[in-house]
């Protein structure tokens, strides 16, 4: 469904190694990174390359709205998810909203069908 | 209107750079009477000032300006915002100390000029008026101070809420996802009927009900602290019905695929009477999703033992104007959502407390599901209650939600 390189961001590395190693048993080629100034480094390198990016929102050195900001900045076409294990308060979510597309949103902890899921709805 | 509160404040300013003194009280004398009588002449005697006044950008600027005027005085000035709920200030100025009241209305915010701006005016020394408008002043300062902590209280609980459900739900997300893994990893390699393969399955099943678990915790904590928000929209009830019906169907399907093959769940038959009209309610769908699976897992919990086919029914009843069950809102037209099983039913025992925490029969669970469940439906304006079916046979849970009107 995806012919693309995926990106996964997570400052919890079991976290990341899960996720990275979930979306390769559905057959995706994913790219994985615990800092996001990394991730965002490896991104401009191939802007276009990438189909998806998977972020969490909570990361010490760069929150996941800027992130994905940034990377909307380089490449608007990407698809992007955020996910955290954190309540999602209303007012902080419909007050980036406006300013990022993202096109989906994932619920810490959620299973890997639910990733599957998302995934399909998205691609 | 400026030059209305900048007047007020300049006779604040008159009374505190020792012309008199301005409520509530002398810093240096209380209650004593004989003192009080010197306060009329206490120039450069440090006096105590409170203000009273609704948040807004004119009113911070003036009261900043006479704080800095009056600093060489040595004052003790002390400023409350009056929360919203409570603006009776906006239009009346009390200027009040223990002995003297001036109270000045407001007429028209308009005006520029201070005597256009305000209309009666009174001025009082008699003792009954002064010390009323006193309690009222002294009462609504301690209210805002108890508001002010409230809110402080409150966002510190939420921020703490918050932190837990981060901190449970990281290792649960690892738990959870490792373990699918390993199941999925058994699944393709045809070990899941092994040994092995069956403690895979009893820590994925068990990593499932930490998932649970974790939300009905938080949960119950943002209800105790009142911090349990809904996100209402217009939806339509059919479809979340659907949704928790097609969920709890592959939970069953995933159930019974980790488990040695029992006549639990095996046998489970969910039937959705649909209505023929559609149904919109405002709601927050999420949460009413959450109601609905709660009681389907009730139902199916309470038909696992059942030696004939487990039948569980949901329905759907539309409740016009006054005839509706909700006496409190008796007269605006509401929907029943009817969850009916042929269980064991429910014990008279717990009956009377079916809704209250820690409340079960099941073998497994805390019993937070029904009061998670009723606490969604209160905060939704609605209604929820169970009973046992009239032909001996099961219960059915009600719960009641008001109608969208467009």
């Amino acid at each position: 469904m995806v012919d693309g390189l995926l990106l996964v961001v997570d400052d919890d590395n079991d976290i990341l190694s899960l996720i990275k190693i979930g979306l390769e048993k559905m057959g995706l080629s994913v790219y994985s990174f615990t800092d996001p100034s990394l991730a965002l480094e490896e991104f401009s390198k191939k802007p276009s390359d990438y189909e998806l990016v998977i972020s969490d929102i909570r990361m010490p050195s760069m929150n996941g709205y800027e992130f994905v900001k940034q990377i909307k900045k380089i490449n608007p076409k990407v698809n992007v998810i955020l996910m955290t294990a954190f309540e999602i308060e209303d007012k902080e979510f419909h007050s980036i909203l406006p300013l990022i597309t993202i096109d989906g949103f994932l619920q810490k902890p959620f299973t890997m069908a639910k990733l599957n899921d998302i995934l399909k709805e998205i691609m | 209107m400026r030059e209305y509160r900048i007047g007020a404040l300049q006779l604040f300013r008159e009374i505190s750079t020792g012309a008199g003194t301005v409520y509530p009280e002398d810093i240096d004398d209380y209650e004593g009477e004989s003192k009080r009588e010197e306060i009329g002449n206490t120039k450069n005697q440090r006096i105590s000032i409170k203000i009273l006044t609704p948040t807004d950008d004119v009113a911070s600027k003036i009261i900043d300006e006479l704080i800095t005027s009056t600093d060489g005085n040595n004052n003790d000035i002390q400023i409350r915002y009056v929360q919203p709920k409570y603006h009776i200030t906006t239009a009346t100025i009390m200027i009040i100390d223990r002995k003297i009241s001036l109270v000045l209305e407001k007429v028209d915010d308009a005006k520029e000029e201070f005597n256009e701006a305000v209309g009666l005016s009174t001025y009082s020394t008699s003792s009954p008026t002064v010390a009323s408008y006193v309690s009222i002043i002294e009462n609504f300062w301690d209210q805002i101070e108890l508001y002010e902590e409230h809110k402080a209280k409150d966002r510190l609980e939420r921020e703490f809420i918050n932190l837990v459900a981060h901190e449970l739900r990281t290792p649960t997300q690892a738990v959870l996802g490792y373990m699918e893994l390993a199941l999925m990893e058994a699944s393709n390699n045809d070990t899941i009927n092994s040994e092995k393969g069956g403690y895979i399955a009893a820590a994925y099943r068990n990593a499932l009900r930490l998932q649970r678990l974790t939300k009905d915790i938080l949960d119950i904590a943002r209800i105790e602290s009142n911090t349990l928000k809904l996100s209402k929209v217009r939806l339509d009830l059919v479809e979340k019905i659907n949704d928790a019906i097609s969920d709890i169907r592959h939970a069953l399907v995933a159930d019974r695929t980790t488990t040695i093959p029992t006549k639990d769940n095996t046998n489970t038959k969910i039937e959705f009477i649909k209505p023929d009209r559609l149904i919109f309610i405002n709601a927050d769908g999420l949460r009413i999703q959450e109601v609905i699976t709660n009681l389907l897992t009730n139902a199916i919990n309470a038909t696992r033992n059942n030696n004939s086919t487990s039948s569980i029914t949901v329905s759907i009843q539309v409740v016009e104007g006054s005839k509706s069950n909700d006496t409190e809102n008796g007269n605006s037209t509401c929907v029943i959502v009817r969850i009916k099983d042929n269980g064991k039913g429910i014990d008279p025992e717990i009956m009377p407390r079916l809704f209250t925490k820690f409340v079960t029969k099941f073998e497994s669970g805390l019993g937070l599901g029904l009061y998670i469940s009723k606490s969604i439906i209160l905060a939704h304006g609605g209604k929820i209650w169970g009973e046992n079916n009239k032909d001996g046979n099961g219960a059915t849970f009600n719960f009641s939600l008001p109608l969208s009107n467009n």
